[in-house]
């Protein structure tokens, strides 16, 4: 049992980035930034995803920049791209909410044939589930760009 | 007003050259005006792949935002939703 907390890691007036924090430690995307920010076989794809955050910061988290990597009831999206070899997992809430996940180069046909990848997908869909649950509770709301309530609240994933 | 708070990610956006970040939003602007015509017509990425002969795929990406389009694919689409996606200012 792991213990998750979601942190805000921008704002703007077009929308909340969120990512998640495990057994308090630093969060899935910063993991992801890590990881990727100096190799320098992947650096396009790296890129191309800055460029696309760059852009949802400045614009909103619309459906269009992403591509559906879950289930048909879930949330799950990954940045659409026109490389096709780093995945970048989140779960688009609104166009003003995304909380960013983890990802990693995909070198299999699905991400459900990738361990750690499917890894990342699955924690998602978890948290998709937990959030509705806390929303239906009254835990947390939704307001614009904002989840009220979500720093506060540990959850057991 | 933009406020990011985790610090590599500051750091990594600041690295963007203006060049990039312009070609970027022209990309993006492109995507965005061919999503508001395909909602407008109802008109489903399906349907674009089929009207312009590309794969789904495709339609997907020119609506992710960073794909550098052509003129020739501009054109295509122009004609596939029968309206402009691109005028030049005179």
């Amino acid at each position: 049992m792991r213990t998750a907390k979601i942190v805000s890691i921008s704002s703007s007036d077009q929308v909340g980035l969120y990512s998640i924090c495990f057994n308090n430690g630093e969060s899935e995307f910063r993991k992801f930034l890590k990881k990727f920010k100096d190799n320098a076989a992947l650096n396009k794809d790296y890129q191309s995803i800055l460029y696309a955050l760059d852009r949802i910061i400045a614009k909103g988290a619309f459906e269009r920049m992403f591509r559906y990597e879950g289930k048909m009831n879930d949330n799950v999206v990954a940045l659409s791209l026109d490389s096709r070899k780093l995945r970048l997992y989140c779960l688009r809430m609104s166009d003003q909410i995304l909380i960013v996940g983890n990802g990693g180069l995909k070198e299999t046909r699905t991400y459900d044939e990738d361990e750690e990848l499917s890894g990342y997908v699955m924690d998602l869909q978890k948290f998709d589930e937990l959030l509705k649950q806390a929303q239906e509770e009254g835990s947390i709301y939704i307001e614009q760009n904002m989840i009220t309530g979500i720093e506060e609240m540990t959850f057991r994933v | 007003m933009i406020e990011i708070y985790d610090d590599i990610l500051r750091e990594e956006l600041a690295k963007i050259p203006p060049l990039t970040r312009e070609t970027y939003f022209l990309t993006d602007s492109i995507a965005e005006r061919i999503d508001a015509v395909m909602k407008a017509k109802g008109i489903s990425k399906k349907q674009l792949a089929e009207l312009t002969h590309r794969r789904p795929s495709d339609v997907t990406r020119w609506l992710g935002g960073g794909h550098n389009f052509t003129c020739k694919t501009i054109a295509m689409i122009q004609l596939a939703l029968g309206e402009k996606i691109v005028e030049v200012a005179k």
